[in-house]
């Protein structure tokens, strides 16, 4: 199942730039994974080594916050998309 | 202008707090991309687990905040590796690359910052696009490297330390400090 | 409290909205907000909040103004190169609405200051430009129970909330428990 994925700016340097990709998954997980398939470099910015989704990254399904649904095993409806949100400092740029 | 927009936003909802009327941002994060000119809005729900305001909140009093946001490694390889024995001033730096023969000076910011200003005889490869297999560099030659302020090129020296290169140098400071002390007719941005 | 002439026909706009009114210009003229950053996102801001008719408005920020600054911290004019940021914004909110009160704090937030001058006002609003700051304010905000308005900027990505675990909602560790590791954080 077709799923887009939605790249903040301070990532979208590991996805040739873009600011959504669409790839192919029935859960995040799945997606995420072909995501940082195509993309290898995007992999470490996102999970930590044992898998967990960095702490200043939120993720999404929609407006709602995997973290409170199953996580990253949350699974995906046609349509949905993926939003990935990091934390970010600034004030000033 | 991009932070106006935000800092409006803000006034409102502080406004809007005062005079207790209205939806409140409360419960949601409001997102907006300029480039795209839209918003969109995600849920922001109370974390039970949260160190601060949770069940069983670990946070009790202020904390030394400098620790709490201090670098932790990216990788455990990261531990071996020790960026500061690559590091050269721009003295330093531009003196090595004039006395070695076998040099190669790479520029790994963006496009957009290489046309505001570069060091003569670089080569840009973008930290966007730098992968060392592809990269074509000798693992004969020095490589010396630099970005805007050195911390772009230190994960770009990390990845050619990890590929196996071994001689590598980092402007340290980058092309902001070079122009400070070596260029002064460059322009800082 | 109550207006003055002068101030009623500023705010009369303001007065003869159902939403204001009033009773809303008063609690505008009763409020003491307190603001971190007088950067990109401080200055519209300040300029905002001193327009309406906030009472007071605290400013902390310990930048001086920059000629990198000027195109995008629209308080700053050429002329306020050098001066500190918190001296320039007052100066140009004061030029527009002479009515109320600024505290200036030429100062970096920090352990030490953050509770005490958390305590004198009613609202925080955060224009920070670091992860540092911005884990002391949400901290102080939640040990002080003062509602926290909080902006932050990437590139061209803007993130807007209020924190308010005093009323049930979450705080910012609640979304982001933990800053990006320096490395990851781009230059
Ligand atoms: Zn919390």
């Amino acid at each position: 199942m077709g799923v887009i994925i939605e790249i903040p700016s301070a990532l979208k340097e590991y996805v040739n730039n873009q600011d959504e990709v669409e790839v192919d998954g029935s859960s995040v997980v799945e997606a995420l994974d072909s995501l940082c398939t195509q993309f290898p470099e995007l992999k470490p910015n996102l999970f930590e080594e044992d898998g967990i989704v960095r702490k200043f990254i939120n993720i999404y399904i929609n407006d709602d916050d995997i973290r409170y649904a199953d996580g990253i095993k949350s699974m995906l409806k046609e349509g949905d998309s993926i939003q990935i949100v990091p934390s970010v400092a600034g004030g000033f740029q | 202008m991009l932070p106006g927009v935000v800092g409006l936003i803000q006034a409102t909802e502080v406004i809007k707090l005062i005079l207790d009327n209205g939806v409140p941002l409360k419960g949601r994060l409001l997102l907006y991309d300029a480039m795209k000119m839209n918003f969109k809005e995600v849920s922001v729900s109370k974390d039970p687990e949260c160190a601060l305001c949770g069940i069983s909140a670990t946070i009790t009093e202020l904390i030394d905040y400098t620790k709490f946001c201090d670098a932790k490694p990216v990788t455990s390889a990261q531990e071996e590796f020790n960026s500061e024995s690559f590091e050269l001033s721009p003295f330093e730096f531009k003196t090595a690359l004039e006395y070695d023969p076998t040099a190669v000076l790479i520029d790994v910011r963006e496009q957009y910052e290489w046309e505001i200003c570069h060091i003569d005889g670089a080569r840009l490869i973008p930290t966007s696009s730098f992968d060392p297999k592809s990269s074509g560099l000798s693992k004969e030659s020095s490589i010396y490297l630099y970005c805007y302020k050195g911390q772009r090129s230190i994960m770009a020296l990390k990845e050619l330390w990890k590929a196996g290169y071994t001689n590598l140098k980092n402007l340290k400071g980058g092309i902001d400090l070079w122009a400070e002390d070596i260029d002064p007719d460059m322009p800082q941005y | 409290m109550t207006l003055n002439n002068e101030e009623i026909s500023r705010y009369s706009r303001h007065l003869t909205l159902p939403e204001v009114g009033m009773g809303g210009q008063l609690k505008l003229k009763e409020a003491k907000i307190l603001m971190v950053g007088a950067g990109g996102l401080g200055s519209p801001l300040g300029m905002y909040l001193g327009a309406v008719g906030i009472g007071k408005l605290g400013i902390v920020d310990f930048d001086v103004v920059d000629h990198t600054n000027l195109h995008r911290q629209i308080a700053h004019a050429a002329s306020d190169e050098g001066r500190p940021k918190v001296h320039s914004l007052r100066d140009t909110i004061l030029a527009g609405n002479s009515n109320i009160e600024i505290d200036v704090h030429n100062t970096r937030l920090d352990r030490e200051n953050v509770m005490e001058l958390f305590e004198q006002y009613d609202v925080i609003a955060d224009g920070s430009d670091n992860f540092e700051t911005r884990y002391l304010i949400n901290d102080a905000a939640y040990f002080t129970k003062k509602p926290l308005v909080s902006a932050s900027i990437f590139r061209f990505h803007g993130q807007i909330t209020i924190f308010d675990p005093d009323s049930g909602g979450p705080c910012y560790r609640c979304l982001y428990s933990e800053p990006p590791p320096a490395a990851l954080v781009p230059s």
